[in-house]
């Protein structure tokens, strides 16, 4: 077997495995459907991860896999390349599916079905790594938007399937933008392969700066718009909030991660790189803030998460665009790079973790709102749930999330933290750290045994809340719900998962240096095999090579950086401290009546569907202006 | 002269898709910008020479194929993008009666979960 057909068996697996799941639905022995679904589950989510370990191999040491689907001439085949960003995307996707699929086990879905769809997600995730022209980018693009719009159908609630159907909408129509951004570069270049565009960009940008310029900011706006940037994320809270819970998971670990990544490969060629990076990291230090408040302000405890990943999103979006900025071939565009993509990994496993815990707990509740709900650990038990999986799951998202060492989220963000070297930018990521921390003490107050005066007085404060004396907590002595009731039809699966989950936790915590280094080496490995004229950039590869041998950054001590003695430095831990007790602090002042009333306003503004497209026409429209005037 | 009319359709689409207060004319108006950026690709393509590009000799002023081929795709994608806007309108339809999107937003926010 070549190494070509291991890249494709990462395709025609999980595709497979979506056809054995199609086929257990039509059949109706219920032994042989379970003997289905099980043989499309191991096709789907076990065997990539053979070909996906034996490629880790080649592309490590900075090799790339490429060629041409179905042995077609150069000019008129579909071209793909697989190497080490290829890589670090799939294996991303592939391991954040695996425990909320554990998960949905549990739930009573229509299994064939969504497992379908899951596994198609999981194929499409594989080709958009691999796809190699502007075109391709395009379908994998929108197979993937099926798929999830689909999949956030399946909670079966008309506010869910609202929220997919809103999502369509913008995200088809920003698709279509970059569609006529495709044209752009087509009518200029005469080419859609990102070798030749590359190889012609130069020539092109002479004589058509100002298409370019307008072609590529809506090629990259409508890709910002899945990845849900200020200000272009206006969609994503109400898609994520109403999903089903494993979606939910899987949406916000996979599906916002992998348009990121892919732009970075479509970004690299062209000269404008080092703009669009600029606006990037600074769009994403305001996602990364203004998704912090936005979560403070909210009373529905899925929403809360979902602007949680919006905020999360920001940092990860702001090392993307630090690396741009700084370029890409250079020791700290690589290390940014390669930090961005540890604490997207990271914050995959840790929010599909809180997703999966809270889903839980409310649902058991048959409550989603965090003023109201308190023990939490007594509705679990009234469903059947044995409540310290869940306990434990979100205790160890909560510690990931907040950065508290040795947790999963300490390791990530310090590291990205250390290499940000704008002070403004550091500052706005550092706000956004303390209202993490008050947002998550909010949160975790639904595992509150009492509801005393605390639940009490938050309703009340609210007026416009539909039921303000209702306190959502089950008698001491909770008899078992009724079998109509629950919503859980299996607890294994689901303790499961979230115990999967909290050990990710802590094994991204304790492995993160390690990880790191693995992401530093591929993220190199995809630099020095990159053609020279994929590069937009002045350096040739053996002179990226010899400097990143030579300079004073080399990734050894890039690396150091990210090694455990610099991590827990008395002052790095120190911050943490502070940034701990200043969070607490922002929560007491929050439970103050004007804070309330500024949250409750903040939570219960217009958000307009008109108002998500004009966002989109705006950060287009700025960020084509800012590459044509060179700003900032 | 095409460009403007192609222009013209695309921003009607638009113009439905934003404004108009039906799921039905949102998922028209979808329609017609997925319509129009496919004439736009398929006229630059066919503009460029004037033969067909069909395996024949003289291959010599042919038109440009590969928009086409790629409209194709687009095409399909745009077809499931209808069908799956649709089914999800009309579950809505079923559950509230009403294609309005306003009194559908409304009403899913008094709807107990």
């Amino acid at each position: 077997m070549t190494q070509s057909d291991l890249v494709f068996l990462l395709l025609v697996l999980p595709l497979g495995g979506a056809a054995f799941a199609a086929g257990a639905r039509l059949v109706h022995r219920p032994g042989l459907q379970r003997l289905m679904l099980a043989a499309g589950a191991v096709l789907a989510l076990a065997l990539p991860w053979v070909p996906l370990i034996m490629l880790a191999g080649t592309t490590a040491k900075g090799l790339a896999i490429s060629g041409t689907v179905g042995g077609w001439a150069h000019a008129l085949g579909i071209e793909y390349r697989f190497d080490g960003l290829a890589l670090l995307i799939t294996m991303l996707g592939m391991l954040l599916t695996i425990p909320p699929w554990i998960y949905s086990r549990s739930m009573a879905v229509d299994h064939p079905i969504f497992d379908c769809f899951v596994y198609i997600q999981s194929a499409f995730l594989a080709a958009a790594a691999i796809a190699s022209d502007l075109f391709n980018i395009f379908v994998c693009m929108e197979v993937l938007g099926i798929a999830s719009y689909v999949l956030i159908f399946f909670a079966r609630k008309p506010q869910a399937t609202l929220a997919s159907l809103s999502y369509l909408f913008v995200s088809a129509a920003s698709m279509l933008f970059y569609l006529l951004g495709v044209y752009v570069i087509y009518l200029t270049t005469g080419s859609l392969s990102f070798n030749d565009v590359a190889a012609r960009i130069q020539e092109a940008e002479l004589l058509h700066r100002r298409e370019i310029d307008i072609g590529l900011g809506l090629m990259v706006s409508a890709i910002a718009l899945r990845v849900a940037v200020v200000p272009v994320y206006g969609w994503l809270p109400d898609a994520h909030a109403m999903a089903p819970h494993p979606v939910s998971a899987m949406l916000s670990g996979v599906l916002i991660k992998t348009p990121l990544f892919v732009l970075l490969r479509l970004v690299i060629m062209f000269p404008e790189q080092y703009q669009i990076g600029r606006v990037f990291a600074l769009a994403g230090a305001a996602t990364a803030l203004l998704g912090v408040v936005l979560a403070l302000a909210q009373s529905d405890a899925k929403r809360l998460l979902a602007y949680h990943s919006v905020s999360q999103i920001g940092y990860v979006v702001t090392a993307w665009g630090g690396s741009l900025a700084a370029g890409i071939t250079t020791p700290l565009g690589i290390a940014l790079a390669a930090a961005s993509w540890l604490h997207a990994l990271l914050h995959g496993i840790f929010k599909g973790t809180l997703f999966l815990a809270t889903g839980a707990a409310i649902s058991s509740a048959h409550e989603r709102n965090v003023y109201v709900l308190r023990d939490a650990a007594q509705w679990l038990r009234a469903q059947g749930l044995h409540p310290l999986p869940t306990i434990l799951a979100f205790a160890a998202g909560a510690l990931s999330i907040t950065a508290l060492p040795p947790w999963s989220g300490f390791i990530s963000k310090n590291i990205l933290v250390s290499f940000i070297e704008n002070p403004a930018l550091s500052l706005l990521l550092l706000l956004a750290s303390v209202g993490t921390v008050a947002s998550f003490l909010k949160l975790a107050r639904i595992f509150l045994p009492n509801p005393g005066q605390l639940a009490e007085s938050a309703v009340h404060s609210i007026p416009a809340h539909p039921h303000p004396n209702r306190t959502a907590t089950p008698a001491s002595t909770v008899p078992l719900a009724p079998a109509a009731q629950r919503w859980v039809i299996r607890p294994h699966p689901l303790n499961l998962a979230l115990l999967i989950g909290a050990l990710l936790c802590l094994v991204g915590g304790i492995a993160g240096p390690a990880l790191y280094q693995f992401s530093l080496t591929h993220i190199s490995g995809w630099i020095q095999s990159s053609p020279d004229r994929v590069l937009a950039s002045d350096l040739a590869r053996e002179e990226i090579a010899a400097l990143l041998r030579a300079a004073e950054l080399s990734p050894e001590k890039l690396a150091q950086q990210a090694s455990p003695a610099y991590l827990y430095a008395a002052a790095s831990l120190l911050k943490t401290l502070w940034i701990t007790l200043a969070g607490g602090a922002l929560f007491l002042l929050l439970r103050l009546g004007p804070a309330r009333e500024l949250l409750h306003r903040i939570e219960s503004r217009q958000r307009s569907f008109s108002g998500l497209f004009l966002a989109f026409f705006l950060g287009a429209a700025l960020l084509a202006l800012s590459m044509y005037y060179r700003w900032p | 002269m095409n460009e403007v009319l192609i222009l013209l359709l695309f921003m009607i689409g638009l113009w439905l898709l934003i404004m108009d207060p039906h799921v039905i004319r949102k998922v028209i108006g979808l329609g017609f910008m997925n319509n129009a950026v496919v004439l736009l690709f398929v006229l630059r393509g066919a503009t460029a020479g004037t033969t067909i590009a069909i395996l024949t000799t003289g291959t010599e002023n042919i038109v440009d194929p590969l928009p086409q081929a790629l409209m194709l795709t687009a095409i399909v994608i745009g077809v499931c993008i209808t069908a799956l806007a649709l089914s999800l309108s009309y579950n809505l339809y079923l559950r509230y009666g009403t294609f309005e999107i306003d009194e559908i937003r409304s009403r899913t926010e008094h709807d107990p979960e």
